[in-house]
């Protein structure tokens, strides 16, 4: 056939863009009418006179800043004490005694002299003395080795172990005498600290680290005149000076130091799996503190029921039991304050930084709370870390101040010494960091940034950073506003939440405060908000151009029939033959 | 090799009789057949023999000249056994096609608008003969596959017979069974449309009336066969008893709300040999002339409006098919036309075969658009004409429009 017959067409086809055209039109119309609230009024409602919290914010500052500060330089371990001093050790022989003493004040050039008098009857005092100027000589291997065989001796072993039963049964009376007891603390610490530093695993290092503890708790508790049956918490504050040295002439080292190393050394231990029955003798506890008095519990209930699920994360765990066990003890047992040690309240703080992201909400405050205590005490204890490790320790406390300001809504307060600490890229990511935090300062400054567009020298500083900034910052916002609704009345409560919503977009992360506040002011006013919120206006629209859409083809559809059944093919082939012949 | 045409009654030397241009068989097959079936008795008073006789020279099936309806086969050699080609169309269900049925009694122009629907695709070549295609076998049903798209589209064409046979009024040997609607069960599991072919002319006019009283039951035939099709789909379970069978069948049909939701057209073929036709005024009932009626409308297909021509001219036929389809339509259709005095072929263009075969595979049908039911469209059609002053077409005929050309 040269020709080919067409059925009637429907012209409401061609109606089909004009109404989704109509519809586009009427979703433009909505956005314009929910259009965003000024950053003024925003800014008004949350007043300048308070820091505005800013999670969300936070969290983005802070990945500005993960790749300047490796994770292994975020915590501080407390090095083996100072040398002892043979004087004053019982039982050493003057002559001896002189050898060991001059051989220390020779600093690394007594190093073999040492290891002579270490031959000749291979006691604790010139192993202790021995290791301390290898470690000084980064000659970590052979003083791991020197302190494994001064702890594998049966007289030294038996010690250790006899004080671990007198913790164990609740006499502290019993056991070994004080000064062995210290001499033994300073090697199992001296000991513990290579081990850690040589990336040792397994049960002899946790023995290394958990039993100067134990040697430790005998002595605090003779030092408190304490009875037999004494339990001695977790916690105590102990310091001490070398053996044979005396206490205020020397410097010390304390039972912080030893929490301190163990906590760290389960922060750098990757695959850590105890068996069950270990796990639950450590993890589980006796009492049900509230969030807001023990966050770190909270943690620690959260994360036990979850150990299988992540593995990996098990050694995080244990650290976390530790610190709580610790805390709870100064805190809530003893009412004693924070522990004042610089190293640990770096360590505890940071380690509370690392668990913010998974602390359920009714913790976090409290939490929060806790690591700037921390943190406030090693800035105020800084003198005792020392001149070498004051570097290290400013850098790491320089995130942590940095962080947690950024999370308060502050402008951190670093000075020159914490400054000069830092390498050029820390120094540069953290000024990158203290820009946005001072943006942040003024709500209504802030509130313009995030909602109308950043001024020009944040957009050259923060490039690529700027847009997941800005959506932070209006999740944040949005969140401080939906704080103020929080206990209002219901005409207060929707007026903030459409405020909230509007400050939101698409795929802004919607804060807890401004899903609480839906919660409270119910489902048929969210469902008007949400209609009248931009979200709202797209869907809208969307959906109005989709049933428009169905509707128009559906309805083409049933013309066209209607029309065909009121038509004749029959007419329309003939006409058309008709034309196509000559 | 000798053949024997059953219909002329006579030995011819090809596989076509020469004569009634009808397919023989083998001499020696039929003249078993023939000692072994016994002759069928006249129907309704009225010989049922050969018709071969062409009244105004032969034409195919279809096409222009007015032909006659080919002989009825005896009953008990079509009906109650399986068709040929029933296996085939088996494995075709089989294959996921979808079945399109051509009804309509002998020589209604089944196998010529088949012949004649443009469509790309495979369409089984058809055995043409002085340019027209020979009719389907008796007690067969010829398959052909088409490609739509990516359908598989199966058209099912049966020969008249077989159709015709189905109306108990039509048979004379014994009563029907739900063996005899077999093939038509096995359709029905794949069935997707339907076409009914009438044959106006043969319809209406007195003599082809008392050629074959089939001729004036075509209404009646096609009536009880969307019947048969409606209660398969929805019913199909015969309890062999006291009640005949046709009789359950009525009886569920007519207690039965569901209707067919497969599209139906309803083609008037052979549309340009009714130019001129008269068209009888008034009708006692479908197909039937009322007595004595004066004559005083005369038929012009190409300008008619096929609706309300069935709706005015057939009501029996538009009252059955509202009954049993949710979804129809009338047109007129011719698939070739021939010159009446030579018979042969002088235009080979159908008209309206093709846009009525789309209208019936429109994808709409097998979609899961919800479609408003062809009643519920008049309906609302004959309120709006009421309301625009168009209420005269449903109260009368409307006059012929005229053609463009």
């Amino acid at each position: 056939m040269s020709w080919e017959a067409k059925r009637p067409s429907n012209p409401l086809f061609k109606l089909l863009p004009w109404a989704l055209a109509l519809a586009a039109f009427l979703g433009t119309v909505l956005l314009f009418r929910t259009s965003r609230p000024q950053a003024e009024v925003i800014g008004a409602l949350l007043g300048s006179a308070e820091p505005v919290p800013s999670l969300v914010t936070g969290a983005v500052e802070k990945s500005w800043m993960d790749g300047q500060f490796p994770e292994e330089e975020r915590y501080l371990l407390a090095p083996p004490g100072p040398p002892p001093c043979p004087w004053g050790v019982e039982g050493v022989e003057p002559a001896r005694a002189k050898g060991v003493q001059e051989a220390i004040e020779m600093g690394p050039g007594g190093i073999p002299r040492l290891r002579e008098l270490h031959q000749q009857n291979s006691g604790w005092l010139t192993g202790l003395a021995l290791g301390r100027l290898w470690i000084d000589q980064n000659e970590l291997t052979k003083a791991e080795g020197l302190y494994e065989t001064l702890l594998t001796r049966r007289t030294n072993r038996e010690k250790i172990e006899l004080a671990q039963l007198a913790v164990r049964e609740n006499r502290p009376l019993t056991g070994p005498a004080t000064p062995d007891l210290t001499a033994m603390i300073y090697l199992l610490q001296a000991s513990g600290y290579v081990q850690i530093l040589n990336n040792r695993s397994g049960d002899k290092i946790w023995w290394t680290l958990r039993s100067p503890l134990a040697c430790g708790k005998v002595i605090y508790a003779r030092e408190n005149q304490s009875l037999i049956d004494k339990v001695v918490e977790e916690g105590y504050d102990l310091s001490l000076p070398p053996p044979g040295c005396v206490a205020a002439e020397w410097p010390s080292i304390s039972s912080f130091d030893l929490y301190n190393n163990l906590i760290v050394a389960y922060l750098r231990t990757r695959g850590l799996h105890d068996s069950p029955e270990n796990r639950k003798r450590e993890f589980v506890r006796g009492y049900k503190d509230p969030p807001d008095k023990n966050p770190l519990f909270t943690i620690l209930q959260k994360e036990m029921a979850e150990i299988d699920q992540n593995p990996e994360g098990e050694s995080w765990v244990w650290a976390i039991s530790n610190a709580e066990r610790l805390l709870r003890d100064r805190l809530r047992a003893r009412a004693d304050g924070y522990p004042k040690s610089a190293r640990l309240g770096l360590t505890v703080a940071s380690l509370m930084e690392s668990a913010v992201e998974r602390t359920p909400p009714e913790a976090l405050p409290a939490l929060l709370r806790q690591e700037r205590e921390l943190l406030r005490i090693a800035r105020t204890e800084r003198d005792e870390v020392g001149p070498a490790q004051y570097a290290a320790f400013d850098r790491g406390l320089a995130r942590l101040l940095v962080v947690t300001a950024s999370r308060d809504g502050r402008e951190a307060d670093l000075d020159e010494q914490i400054a000069a600490s830092l390498s050029p890229e820390q120094g540069s990511a953290i000024a990158l960091v203290r820009l946005a935090q001072s943006r942040r300062k003024d709500p209504a400054v802030w509130a313009a940034l995030a909602l109308e567009g950043p001024d020009q020298e944040v957009v050259e500083k923060l490039g690529k950073r700027i847009e997941a900034w800005r959506a932070a910052s209006r999740s944040d916002l949005a969140a401080a506003v939906a704080r103020l609704g929080i206990g209002e009345d219901k005409v207060t409560q929707r007026r903030l939440l459409d405020t909230a919503d509007a400050i939101l977009e698409l795929r802004d992360t919607v804060p807890p405060e401004l899903s609480a506040l839906r919660d409270q002011v119910g489902i048929s006013w969210r469902i008007w908000s949400l209609l009248r919120s931009r979200i709202g206006a797209w869907l809208f629209a969307a959906g109005i151009a989709f049933v428009a859409w169905l509707l128009g083809v559906w309805l083409a559809l049933q013309l066209r029939l209607r029309k065909e059944l009121f038509t004749s093919f029959y007419r329309s082939e003939v006409e058309q033959r008709l034309r196509e012949l000559p | 090799m000798d053949y024997y045409c059953s219909t002329c009654e006579k030995l011819v030397a090809e596989e076509v009789c020469s004569t009634c241009g009808l397919p023989t068989k083998p001499a020696a097959e039929s003249a078993q057949a023939r000692r072994s079936t016994p002759e069928p008795e006249p129907a309704g008073g009225t010989r049922r023999e050969s018709t071969a006789a062409s009244t105004s020279g032969s034409s195919g099936a279809g096409g222009t000249a007015s032909r006659t309806a080919p002989p009825s086969e005896p009953a008990a050699a079509t009906v109650g056994r399986k068709l040929d080609g029933e296996k085939e169309l088996e494995s075709y269900l089989k294959s996921g096609y979808e079945v399109f049925l051509i009804t309509g009694i002998g020589g209604a122009g089944k196998t010529e608008l088949l012949a004649t629907f443009r469509q790309d695709g495979y369409l089984r070549r058809f055995i043409k003969r002085g340019g027209m295609v020979m009719p389907t076998r008796q007690g067969a049903v010829d398959c052909h596959p088409v490609s739509v798209g990516d359908r598989k589209v199966l058209f099912a064409d049966a020969s008249g017979e077989t159709f015709r046979l189905l109306y108990p009024q039509m048979r004379d040997t014994r009563e029907l069974t739900q063996a005899d609607i077999g093939f038509l069960g096995l359709i029905g599991k794949g069935l997707r449309g339907i076409v009914l072919l009438i044959e106006l002319e043969r319809l209406w006019g007195e003599r082809q009336r008392l050629e074959d009283p089939a001729n004036e039951q075509q209404v009646e035939i096609l009536s009880w066969i969307l019947a048969l099709l409606r209660w398969l789909t929805f019913d199909g379970k015969y309890v062999s008893g006291p009640i005949r069978f046709q009789d359950q069948v009525d009886g569920s049909v007519r207690r039965m709300k569901k209707r067919l939701q497969i599209p139906v057209q309803i083609l008037f073929s052979k549309a340009d040999q009714l130019v001129d036709f008269t068209v009888p005024q008034r009708l006692q009932s479908a197909g039937r002339l009322r007595k004595g009626q004066p004559e005083e409308r005369r038929l012009y297909p190409p300008g008619e409006d096929p609706f309300f021509f069935a709706y005015h001219r057939l009501s029996d036929l538009f009252a059955a098919v509202r009954n049993h389809a949710d979804h129809f339509r009338f047109d007129f259709v011719h698939s070739l036309i021939t010159d009446p005095g030579s018979g042969t072929v002088s235009d080979s263009h159908s008209c309206g075969a093709t846009l009525a075969i789309q209208w019936l595979l429109d994808p709409c049908w097998q979609s899961r658009w919800p479609i408003l039911p062809t009643r519920r469209w008049l309906q609302v059609q004959r309120f709006l004409d009421r309301a625009v002053g168009r209420g005269q077409r449903w109260r009368r005929l409307p006059d012929p429009v005229e053609v463009k050309s």
